[in-house]
């Protein structure tokens, strides 16, 4: 069954500007889906959505379903239930996201004292264990300090603890890694991967970086423009994608790497991501666009079979089935 | 003199910050020369002291240790007053250019004013023009302030300041940083073109390994503020000896077509 399923999401700025134009994705019950495009495409804004934790001068319509359930229906108490609960946040700047005068292990208890009823001493020793489940080192000492006595890839890892405190059933990542040295980049990815590995949670991956994506997902959610341009299996998207800018992040990300010289010219998108608001009309990437015609004018619906769509009047050729394209 | 002689050098430099409390070593008993024509990676995480060998080599911060000669000839420790024709020939720069430009200032004034505190020769509207060229924004651009500009751009008209000097050294201090993938390629396109063009020595700072090794032809490895590695490109990316520099490449995530998931 579908866990979490976002439908027609609009985000509008006051004046009526969209900012997310129409979203729909799905996640499934224990699915990794990555969702990348540059920034200003509307990733964050889609999960703040799907949080209910939007600014009050933006305006969110159509429908976040969470099982059965329509959250954009619900009360805000009970989305303050299921918020931090049953669906989880991992923000990328863990210093802005976690409170400077708090100490870290009353941080951690505080989710477990609001959704689980736990006494303070309870959630004390919880909030223990859980530091020491996202492998801080000395976990009883840990949980005295301050964030600011922690270094970016402790803070990150604190936020996970709180993350998966009440074992969520998805959480949200925005960038989590982007913040931090490689070195410490893998080390977080792994335990990403492994707590979401135990928690059997799914997760919406959010990310500028395609690797990391290939790494961690099993689909891939392309956005440009505040829309969904392309989705589909992480294999496919990042071997033979359809859209002509998803194509053109994976050239990028591809010309430039540490395992293979690349002399010469790398391949660029023209231009760059338009301010909000200044978007054509239409197909959203039509103006970098080296495929687009007058056809692309008029928006292309998103359009394809089950597992893969495209918002595209010309998308790219689908190798035939069996053979090898990269 | 000798063209043996490098262009930039670091002796034995070692920096430390001081605070009432504490002082931390930024860098250690750092040696590096860069070659004429050389176009050298700096890498490093965060606190590794790459940004720190910079502002050393630049001659915009004193090694409380060591010394950095330019052409053989030492700059650190100099008067400002001394090193003018220092300042024309090896040049900045910076991550962010939102910070690094005046917002208040127009991208004309911007180009003008280090050709003015150099005192640069020829027509200063000419070269402005040229400099606008050389990195391929339109000649009206100079009638406008940075904010009406994207991060690509912005970044462009940094590299046009940097340039107005002809200076025969480019550091470069995480230039491509900030910016999204798609705009990434274009600067570094433009980047080794600029090199190729005007012979330009470049020292590119960056916790990239990728992108350094696309670029750069040497590259120098920092850990904790020690020179860890250094050596060609080709060889250490294939090769590497130090523990570190193996971690630092094990770590950088790669597209993978086919997942391998341990579970």
């Amino acid at each position: 069954m579908t866990l979490l399923s976002v439908r027609d999401l609009t985000v509008s700025a006051p004046g009526g500007l969209a900012l997310v134009d129409g979203v729909s994705l799905d996640i499934e019950k224990g699915e990794r889906v990555g969702l990348i495009g540059e920034s200003g495409s509307g990733k964050s804004l889609t999960a703040l959505a799907v949080m209910g934790l939007l600014g009050e001068e933006l305006k969110a319509t159509g429908h976040v379903f969470f099982g059965n359930e329509d959250l954009f229906a619900a009360s805000e108490r009970r989305r303050c239930q299921l918020r931090g609960d049953a669906i989880s946040m991992i923000f990328q700047e863990p210093m802005m996201a976690l409170n400077p005068t708090m100490r870290v292990g009353k941080q951690v208890g505080e989710t477990l004292r609001i959704h689980r009823g736990l006494g303070r001493r309870a959630a004390a020793r919880a909030a223990v264990d859980l530091l020491g489940r996202v492998e801080l080192p000395d976990p009883q000492r840990c949980a005295m300090m301050y964030p600011h006595e922690l270094s970016g890839g402790q803070r990150q890892r604190v936020m996970m603890a709180i993350a998966i405190s009440c074992d969520p059933d998805v959480v949200l990542a925005d960038e989590p890694t982007t913040a931090l040295d490689v070195t410490v980049q893998r080390r977080v990815l792994e335990l990403l991967d492994r707590l979401v590995a135990e928690e059997h949670c799914a997760l919406l991956l959010i990310t500028h970086d395609l690797a990391v994506v290939s790494e961690m997902c099993d689909r891939v959610v392309t956005m440009y423009g505040g829309r969904v341009v392309e989705v589909g299996p992480a294999a496919r998207m990042l071997t033979s994608p359809a859209h002509p800018y998803t194509e053109a992040l994976l050239e990028t990300s591809l010309a430039v790497s540490v395992d293979a010289p690349s002399d010469g010219v790398l391949p660029a998108i023209a231009g760059s991501v338009p301010a909000a608001g200044a978007f054509p009309t239409g197909c959203p990437f039509r103006d970098r666009c080296p495929r687009r015609t007058e056809a692309c004018e008029v928006t292309p619906p998103l359009a394809g079979d089950g597992t893969h769509a495209v918002a595209c009047w010309w998308p790219i050729a689908q190798p035939v089935a069996g053979t090898s394209t990269r | 003199m000798s063209s043996l002689v490098p262009v930039l050098e670091a002796r034995g430099v070692s920096k430390s910050y001081r605070s009432r409390h504490r002082s931390v070593q930024a860098l250690d008993g750092v040696s590096l020369a860069v070659p004429a024509g050389a176009t050298l990676g700096v890498v490093g995480e965060s606190g590794s002291g790459k940004s720190t060998l910079a502002r050393l080599l630049l001659a915009l911060d004193q090694p409380t240790e060591g010394t950095v000669l330019y052409r053989g000839a030492q700059v650190s420790g100099r008067r400002e007053r001394e090193l003018v024709e220092f300042r024309r020939r090896v040049q900045i720069v910076f991550q962010d250019p939102m910070s690094s430009l005046d917002p208040r200032m127009r991208v004309y004034d911007l180009l003008a004013e280090p050709l003015r505190a150099l005192a640069v020769p020829g027509d200063q509207g000419e070269r402005v023009a040229e400099l606008l060229a050389s990195v391929e924004l339109p000649a009206d651009a100079a009638r406008r302030y940075p904010h009406q500009f994207s991060g690509g751009q912005r970044q462009r008209i940094a590299i046009a300041r940097a340039l107005g000097p002809s200076p025969e050294v480019l550091v470069a201090d995480e230039p491509v940083s900030a910016l999204d993938v798609s705009v990434r390629a274009q600067i570094l396109n433009l980047l080794a073109s600029l090199v190729r063009d005007f012979n330009l020595t470049l020292v590119f700072i960056s916790h990239d390994m990728a992108v350094v090794r696309h670029l750069c032809r040497s590259v120098a490895v920092l850990y904790r503020g020690h020179l860890v590695e250094t050596g060609p490109t080709h060889q250490i990316y294939r090769s590497p000896q130090h523990e570190y520099t193996r971690e630092l490449l094990a770590a950088v995530p790669r597209v993978r077509t086919e997942r391998v998931r341990a579970h």
